[in-house]
């Protein structure tokens, strides 16, 4: 990274400050707000993936979750039965995670839009199937356990040291991402999803770069899948369901899809919004007397979040932050005009 | 080959309430572009609405359907008003996004108004059965094998010859061009959630009479969707095929494949057929290939 | 802008916390109150409203007030492990009342190595039970695996030769039959298992395996699943001509729903019976229809029942211990120990008929199930108690 003015040099050193001091600061939830933090981060991974599908080459993925399961079993029997360590294990699970994106990605070939959708769908149900059956591998319906490796003799599913090997993954991810689409790769990705047809016309190997971008974005899942094993410490197949895909769908939407920061704000919202409807149903709790109709309440409340959300701003929370960035840089410049500045 | 017949049989009765659902879901794509995710919870809510009526209000069997329709009519009006109007135009993935917020709304609503357990639907068919090949076929089973036969009939008809079928048509197919010629784009959509409504409803109705009544009945809104991928999703005729094609495909794979292969492989198989069909005819069997202009 | 978030981040999280207060003492639960297994989450509200109860009537123990959490797992691995650190880390809880095997599982290191917390959970699994190696969680009842023993014991003694088993493809239906299997439960009783069949839990309809079953034609079929796909069993074997007596389901199957949707298509269908019915003829009772006059109760069946014992054992254990601390609430890490410790010493604890009489030494609590049949549209007993020690 290079400094170009002294002002961003300041923010970094100040950002990599909070994120050191963070979880100092907490007295007396540590390990609970560490918790979500690094499910958080997990989800960044694992969303910016997506959105790379999705938001940058127009593929939308129902499988992300498998995908991550993928990774998560590749982790869990390369740690269990072979006894590698996770500095192997995690670059192995995004690796053989991509292989598997790249198989599921052929159908892309002839298939395009909601058809494409549903051939994700079918991977998911089938990757699944294959969790749930390939016992020799998987240990089946049971799951795996696995001792989560030790960083300086500290267990790595303690929350305090995964939050500092995660959080900074889950930058590196956003940094990729940010660097991949300066390339010729990332350049190629948008201009599939703006018209492929197009594409194909100016040279562009479709086919080719739809799986590049099967590739790229299931390694992401990988990663975060074998993160995920070693945080949760067992996995099994009904940890990566539809109900997760879709999870990580909404984060995309909801972050904004194409954009570099939207994963991080949708992985944000997403794992922050029940906690944050749970307090102030707590809260509302005692003057509403609603004792069993609260969960579905908040069943609700989600819903309805997500609903009006993407009526109003279909675009996403990052396009909301750039409009307020870009207010506060037009009023502070009005500002320094007013002052007889520039 | 006793056997055989019985499994054909037992797929087509359960094949015909995929189509059921299937239809909506087709109606409403093939009229304004939407796939609705919360088709499930529409029937899972309407066999909710009807069940209160019957039993816990008492109301009459006839006026409780009435009403049931009624009352899923204006659910799709709202739905279709209140947050569809403001998606015009959005990104297909905003509006699934969108219709599965609505599945959350209406699955967290049912489980506050009448709770997690396991209800008795009333008996609204008569009980008797039918013996085909040795299966006892529960009437309630012909009833959902005709209606999805005569809605096929009915819609086929609808959307060829009538007007607000073509004008429906036309809609979905560019609604600029609609508009300009003087189609009203409002009252399409509102009636095209109505029917849908209905038609889900109607599902759910037949779907609770078969099962016990639980909030857990909008799982099946995930079923159809390898019936309508592979019926092609702008075909009200492929999602009835498709329905009877996945109910065969399971029951015969659950009882012929699936003790090889080990687990439910039933399920899985109609994933796979979907695979295989869409590798051969990319816009199912029998949909319409979309022609893309730069 | 990241600044900004971490700061709303802390902000939101902050905004309101449940905490205890001196004089308090605040119990965990959480159970599936949205999802799948909701049918059965009457074992969630029964301990909330238990020491709710005890809270109004005697004013807590010595003094000091319950505090019940009740939170929702949503019977999904992340979301439990989610909702225990909250209640450990935030809502500092000295019990808490868990769900299910695979959480409990997740947890295993949490419980009983980094926060040494008791632990109460609902699951029946063998795979969560070892005083030795998990000596903080405790289950109430007989595990799958005791209660095939007990099934197909009574199938041997009825003259039977071949069975088969039934249950969805999820850990909670196959690995109690994989685990029955290896410990070779049929064959030592010479029963012969002519298939294990599998469906997927969220089918609709099941008759082509209810088909196998009458080509394959065993004595008897165990169900290792729970009412809401047992309906769906019985209601394809009369379409295809099984009769429900053929059928033998786990504790789950003992709901009043199974013969009040099928009617005569459930008749002699059995289960197994691990704790007392709602409604039976027992002190316990007394004590929640004298609850029921003043509050709402969500769920009025056998798992609500069960839910009521745990929340007796869970006041029984901490009034022991601050008896012997002289009604001082000790300092949370020893408190929590001492109730584990006092938990493990119960012995023939009545829980005023909800459950045989209760020993914890092996953390079982009892390992007795009751066969009960449906006849003329009810669960009748027919047998006692048996034991599987």
């Amino acid at each position: 990274m290079k400094c170009f003015k002294t002002r961003h040099c300041a923010y970094y050193f100040i950002f990599v400050g909070i994120f050191l001091l963070f979880p100092f600061s907490l007295f007396k939830y540590t390990n609970y707000v560490l918790f979500l933090v690094n499910m958080g981060a997990i989800g960044v991974i694992g969303a910016s993936g997506l959105n790379i599908l999705k938001g940058y080459t127009g593929v939308i993925s129902l499988s992300q979750a498998a995908f991550m399961g993928v990774g998560a079993y590749t982790v869990a029997i390369l740690s269990t039965k072979e006894g590698l360590p996770f500095w192997i294990n995690l670059p192995a699970a995004g690796a053989i995670t991509a292989i598997v994106g790249v198989v599921a990605g052929t159908p892309s070939l002839r298939l395009k839009g909601f058809y494409l959708a549903m051939a994700t769908l079918a991977t998911q149900f089938l990757l699944e199937y294959v969790f749930k059956n390939w016992e020799s591998m998987t240990r089946g319906v049971q799951g795996l356990f696995i001792t989560p490796p030790q960083i300086f003799r500290v267990h790595m599913n303690n929350d305090w040291v995964f939050y500092f090997f995660v959080v900074p993954l889950a930058f590196v991810a956003v940094l990729c991402t940010r660097n991949l689409l300066r390339t010729k790769v990332g350049r190629a990705f948008t201009a599939i999803r703006d018209r492929d047809i197009a594409a194909e016309l100016i040279g562009i190997n479709v086919f080719k770069y739809k799986l590049i971008s099967f590739a790229i974005s299931s390694f992401y899942a990988g990663v975060a899948g074998g993160l995920w094993c070693y945080y949760m410490t067992i996995i099994n197949p009904e940890a990566f369901t539809l109900l997760v895909s879709i999870d990580y769908i909404a984060m995309v939407i909801v972050g904004g899809m194409g954009t570099i920061m939207g994963p991080v704000y949708g992985a944000i919202f997403i794992i922050l919004l029940p906690e944050f409807i749970q307090r102030v149903m707590e809260v509302l709790q005692p003057i509403f007397r609603m004792t069993y109709t609260f969960e579905a309440f908040k069943h609700i409340v989600f819903g309805f979040t997500i609903v009006i959300f993407l009526m109003f701003e279909p675009k996403g929370l990052s396009e909301i932050f750039s409009r307020m960035g870009r207010r506060i840089a037009k009023w502070r410049r009005k500002e320094v005009r007013e002052k007889g500045g520039y | 080959m006793e056997l055989i017949v019985q499994v054909m049989i037992a797929g087509i009765t359960i094949g015909s309430i995929y189509s059921l659902i299937a239809i909506g879901v087709v109606l409403i794509f093939k009229s304004s572009g939407v796939i609705n995710f919360a088709q499930g919870s529409m029937a899972m809510i309407g066999a909710f609405i009807a069940y209160s009526f019957v039993t816990q209000l008492g109301v009459p069997i006839v006026f409780s359907l009435l009403i049931t329709f009624l009352i899923a009519a204006a659910i799709g009006i709202v739905i279709e008003r209140f947050v569809l109007r403001y998606l015009t135009g959005a990104s297909l993935l905003s509006i699934i996004i969108v219709t599965l917020g609505i599945t959350f709304i209406m699955d967290g609503g049912a489980l506050a108004v009448w709770g997690s357990s396991n209800f008795t639907f009333p008996k609204l068919f008569p009980a008797f059965s039918l013996e085909l090949g040795g299966i006892k076929v529960p009437s309630v089973y012909l009833w959902s094998f005709i209606t999805a036969m005569v809605l096929l009939v009915i819609f086929l008809l609808f959307f060829k010859y009538s007007k607000m079928g073509l004008a429906m048509r036309a809609s979905a197919d560019n609604q600029k061009v609609a508009i300009a010629l003087g189609i009203s784009s409002r009252k399409v959509l509102s009636l095209t959630w109505i029917i849908a409504s209905i038609v889900a409803t109607g599902g759910g109705i037949l779907l609770a009479s078969i099962s016990a009544l639980h909030v857990n009945l909008s799982y099946i809104g995930l079923i159809v969707f390898p019936v309508i991928i592979i019926g092609g999703l702008d075909s009200i005729a492929g999602a009835t095929v498709g329905g009877l094609i996945v109910g065969v495909l399971e029951a015969i794979s659950g009882v012929y494949i699936a003790p090889h292969l080990g687990g439910a492989f039933q399920q899985v198989a109609a994933y796979l057929l979907l695979l295989i069909i869409l590798m051969v005819k990319p816009y199912g069997l029998f949909g319409a290939k979309t022609i893309e202009r730069l | 802008m990241k600044k900004l978030f971490r700061f709303l981040v802390l902000v939101s999280l902050g905004l309101v916390a449940i905490s205890a207060h001196a004089g308090e003492i605040p119990v965990g639960i959480y159970g599936t109150l949205t999802g799948t297994d909701v049918d059965v989450n009457g074992m969630s509200y029964g301990p909330k409203d238990y020491l709710t109860y005890v809270n109004e009537k005697f004013g807590g123990v010595m003094g000091h007030k319950y505090v019940p959490i009740l939170l929702d797992g949503k019977n999904s691995i992340p979301e439990e492990v989610k909702v225990f650190k909250r209640l450990v880390d935030v809502d500092k809880v000295v019990v808490v009342n868990g769900w299910s095997t695979g959480g409990t599982k997740a947890l295993r290191d949490q419980i009983n190595i980094l926060v040494k917390i008791p632990f109460q959970a609902q699951s029946f699994s063998i795979d969560v039970l070892d005083p030795v190696k998990y000596p903080y969680i405790f289950l109430m009842g007989p595990t799958y695996e005791d209660q095939v023993l007990i099934a197909l014991e009574w199938a041997k003694q009825k003259g039977a030769k071949t069975i088969a088993f039934l249950h969805a493809d999820i850990e909670y239906g196959r690995a109690p039959v994989r685990n029955a299997m290896e410990q070779k439960i049929p064959e030592k009783l010479g029963l012969k298992v002519l298939a294990d069949i599998e469906y997927a839990g969220v089918s609709l309809d099941l008759t082509p395996q209810l088909l196998r079953i009458k080509e394959l034609n065993p004595d008897y079929v165990y169900i290792q699943d729970s009412a809401g796909n047992t309906i769906k069993i019985l209601r394809d074997a009369a379409k295809v001509g099984v009769p429900a007596s053929k059928f033998f389901g786990n504790n789950y199957n003992f709901q009043h729903i199974i013969p009040g949707t099928l009617g005569k298509d459930a008749e002699g269908f059995k289960a197994l019976q691990v704790n007392a019915d709602w409604g039976a003829n027992i002190p316990m009772m007394k004590e929640i229809e004298e609850f029921a006059k003043k509050h709402e109760i969500a769920k009025k069946d056998a798992y609500y029942t069960k839910g009521w014992a745990q929340g007796k054992i869970i006041h029984e254990v901490v009034s022991r211990v601050l008896k012997k601390t002289g009604g001082k609430i000790p300092e949370i890490g020893q408190f929590r120990t001492m109730i584990r410790d006092e938990w493990v010493n119960l012995e023939n604890f009545d829980t005023g008929g909800g459950t045989p009489p209760l020993t914890y030494k092996n953390h079982q609590g009892h390992s007795e199930a009751r066969i009960v049949e449906i006849k003329g549209g009810k669960f009748v007993t027919i047998s006692d108690w048996i034991k599987t020690q």
